[in-house]
């Protein structure tokens, strides 16, 4: 009987709220944004693949030909700076007579001079068509490691003849072996002769790769199969993996900005759970590939804008709510009906949270259900997390709409406050003007923790207590990839326990809601 | 007139800041009766109504609807309450069928054809699906009323009906108030500046004036008192003479003297001896004339002006 008045109540808010003009405009103009915005970025950030097949024609025979060609007309004759002799080096009391090469110029010139080598070389022996660069990690990298080897012969011999000493000698061996293998590794795919000459270039300081991080990989991929950027994504997973086991190791915190200190109890166990989730990542390759976290963030890119669209909307439904009714009169037919003053308000109230829901989800669904489409191809990260030991996932729309409840979490305290105001003011544009200010404001800690320091006055403001995203997915930030996370940094950034700041906002929301409740039953109606 | 009263209000008293709005009032009205309240503008009848509908709280006293105490049961006291405070005021970008059915659903057990009915009643039938905003402001109140008589209540109090309405709409809307009071047994209280509408429309008046009740009467009533209470107009040769006389001698209320005559106020049955001892006295009579006293006038002396006549 109560419920069912409370109910009519309920129906009837939304009917009015259904049938006013501003809240469709606003509506359409908020879900036009989270559809077009992915669109929109997906182009402006341009096709993954498409970067590739640039990567393809930059590496072409063609391309090749064009660059040596341009080349040699800046080199002219080779023969006026280039010389060649038979050399002896002793090393150990042996005695090697080699055919040596000098360079009579300065090094830019030897550069150019090793470039032109190296493309004439690739022209001429080289399979364009069977064996593509962007096809496999290997040769990618391999043709790197080749150029950047005969660079460093090049260098070696930009030193006179005369000058040439037992080291000069033992470095010239050592690079020249290693050119060989890259050659091998370049021309006939050889991953072990690649592997080799890693090693000797580690030897002095001039690898590409970490060796043990080398070896992981090609434990993965013995036959050099993965495309470029996944090699490359695994082996920055396989380093944050490191990374996170030394830490734990040696209980120390080490970024980038700090400097090393002790780890606290609740730091080890966060990144106990970090590495968990790296390591769960890694079994089931997940190699946190650019692709998925470029996607990931345009969805996220998308929401933001959207929720501007979705702040006017709330606020328009809130801030009006009552004061509207009190300038135009519309409240005494609902004061004349037989319901109890709390119950008006609670239809009100409960309106206005269903609406904060139901934008929300429609916001973050469509921009987000937009954005799987576009990346159809490829599947959006799941949210993973620890609990009990064990490792849980979250379908990624999910998390999605769960994330955005609790980072809008000041949404929903600023939507009380226009409500609150809405029924202390007849002025529909105080409350909307008031609550739309503070939002706006929302960045206040961030702004004062920048010009003054981390003050401990600042942990109690009220913006900083809602801004409870990463208490609430401490892992959140994986999903934006390896890069530019320093799980030291971001991972801090709140000092207050996620007790602490529900506990402050739920004060806060009783505060505002019992002053509201206040003005709207004791209100004399004029 | 039964003997349980429809609304009851006792020593009801609201002050807005220092303002008493209303001061200690007190009155009844019964089903089968249509009671006007009357009263200058600011003279405290919103404020009344508007303490018996719920829209503002009472400094003190009690507020009975129905037999249902309006501060402890107020669900139960309001639905037998239907009304209009002031103006009628809708959801305007809405229709009136769906303002009358939103509003249908906050009480118990209004069917569609109640709707209908209703619309029918107050002749919006064919305009009901269009929004609020686009009537006039005599269809505004044509709606206010059909929304008050929705739920058929035993008390409905109507706030200044008449604003608005042409004078066949308002011709209209007392028979449907009459016959809503007289044949449907419903208590009607209404509340106008305008005395003539109250003449025509009520069976008592509550005459209210600075916030005080200051007279419950019949309609009978107030009309007799303006017959009973007569000036007459006396034409003599020297009238400030004779109105001397009599004023100072005999101690009569003399009022209006110009060159050729006085009025006089005088009971109906007293008249003669005051014309036979001005003849006494020496005045030369050259006529008497009754002087007809309206209810306006009957009014007037009780409020002590305010009243708009039409």
């Amino acid at each position: 009987m109560k419920l069912n008045k409370i109910a009519a109540l309920y129906s009837n808010e939304m009917i009015k709220i259904f049938h006013r003009v501003s809240v469709w405009i606003v509506m359409v103009i908020m879900l036009s944004i989270a559809i077009l915005a992915p669109i929109a970025f997906k182009v402006s950030v341009g096709d993954y693949n498409d970067q590739y097949d640039d990567f393809e024609s930059y590496l072409s025979k063609e391309e090749f030909t064009r660059r040596r060609d341009s080349l040699a007309q800046i080199l002219k004759d080779t023969n006026e700076f280039v010389k060649h002799s038979n050399v002896q080096y002793t090393t150990q009391n042996e005695t090697h007579e080699v055919f040596s090469t000098w360079l009579e110029c300065d090094e830019d010139k030897a550069t150019d001079y090793s470039s032109y080598i190296c493309y004439n070389n690739l022209i001429s022996t080289y399979n364009f068509e069977s064996n593509r660069f962007n096809t496999s990690w290997l040769t990618i990298n391999a043709l790197q490691s080749y150029v950047l080897a005969h660079h460093d012969i090049c260098y070696l011999n930009l030193t006179p003849f005369s000058e040439r000493d037992e080291e000069w000698y033992k470095m010239y061996t050592l690079y020249s072996q290693a050119f060989d293998l890259y050659s091998e590794a370049l021309f006939s795919n050889n991953l072990n002769a690649y592997y080799s000459g890693e090693v000797l270039m580690d030897t002095v300081g001039r690898s590409r790769f970490e060796i043990s991080s080398l070896q992981r990989l090609m434990e993965i991929d013995p036959d050099a199969s993965f495309p470029p950027d996944q090699a490359n994504c695994l082996l920055d997973l396989l380093n944050e993996i490191d990374k996170c086991e030394q830490d734990l190791h040696s209980n120390l915190a080490r970024s980038q900005s700090t400097l090393p200190r002790v780890l606290t109890q609740t730091e080890k166990s966060r990144l106990r759970d970090r590495l968990s989730i790296l390591n769960y990542h890694f079994d089931h390759g997940n190699y946190f590939t650019e692709e998925v976290t470029i996607a990931h963030q345009i969805n996220n890119l998308a929401i933001t804008f959207g929720r501007f669209a979705l702040i006017v909307l709330l606020v328009l439904i809130a801030g009006t709510s009552v004061s509207q009714e009190l300038a135009t009169g519309s409240i005494k037919s609902l004061i004349i009906a037989p319901v109890r003053r709390w119950k008006i308000f609670l239809a009100k109230l409960l309106s206005i949270i269903s609406w904060c829901i139901v934008g929300s989800i429609l916001l973050v669904g469509a921009s987000t259900l937009t954005t799987m489409f576009l990346y159809r191809n490829i599947s959006l990260p799941e949210y993973i997390y620890v609990s009990g030991g064990m490792i849980h996932r979250i379908p990624y729309l999910i998390y999605m709409i769960m994330s955005f409840f609790v980072s809008s979490l000041s949404l929903f305290v600023y939507l009380i406050l226009a409500f609150m105001i809405s029924c202390i003011s007849k002025n529909t544009g105080v409350s909307v003007a008031v609550s739309s200010a503070l939002i706006l404001c929302s960045n206040l800690p961030s702004i004062l923790i920048e010009l003054g320091g981390r003050k401990r006055w600042i942990d109690f403001l009220p913006s900083i207590n809602m801004d409870i995203k990463n208490l609430v997915f401490p892992f959140s930030n994986l999903m934006n990839g390896l890069n530019n996370n320093d799980f030291f940094i971001t991972e801090n950034t709140i000092n207050n326990s996620l007790s602490f700041s529900l506990i402050y906002v739920a004060v806060l929301l009783l505060i505002m809601l019992t002053i509201a409740y206040d003005a709207f039953t004791k209100r004399d109606i004029q | 007139m039964s003997d349980n009263p429809a609304l009851s209000i006792q020593n009801l008293t609201k002050t807005f800041g220092k303002k008493v709005a209303v001061d200690n009032v007190s009155f009844d009205v019964y089903p089968g009766e249509v009671f006007g309240f009357l009263g200058p503008n600011g003279a405290g009848k919103t404020t009344i109504i508007k303490s018996v509908m719920g829209f503002i709280q009472p400094d003190k006293g009690t507020i009975v609807i129905n037999g249902h105490n309006a501060k402890k049961e107020y669900e139960k006291a309001m639905s037998s309450i239907g009304g209009i405070v002031e103006n009628p005021e809708m959801y305007s970008n809405l229709s009136a069928y769906l303002n009358l059915k939103m509003y249908a659903k906050l009480h118990d057990n209004i069917s569609k054809e109640r709707i209908d009915e209703v619309l029918e009643l107050v002749g919006l039938k064919e305009r009901a699906k269009e929004p609020v905003k686009k009537y006039s402001l005599g269809m505004k109140q044509r709606i206010g009323l059909a929304q008050a008589l929705l739920h058929k209540p035993r008390m409905l109090i109507l706030d200044e009906p008449t604003n608005g309405l042409d004078p066949a709409g308002i011709h209209q809307l007392r028979d449907i108030l009459k016959k809503y009071a007289h044949e449907d047994g419903a208590a009607v209280m209404v509340s106008s500046h305008l005395l003539s509408e109250m003449q025509m429309m009520c069976d008592r008046i509550g005459i209210i004036n600075h916030g005080k009740l200051i007279r419950i009467c019949s309609i009978e009533e107030l009309t007799d008192q303006s017959t009973s209470s007569s000036k007459y107009r006396i034409k003599t040769s020297d009238p400030k003479k004779a109105s001397v006389f009599l004023s100072e001698t005999y101690s009569y209320k003399v009022s209006n003297l110009t060159e050729s005559c006085f009025d006089i106020e005088v009971d109906e049955s007293e008249i003669n001896e005051c014309v036979r001892k001005m003849v006494e006295s020496g005045s030369d009579i050259l006529g008497v004339q009754k002087v007809e006293t309206s209810l306006e006038d009957a009014f007037l002396q009780i409020t002590g002006g305010g009243i708009e006549i039409e």
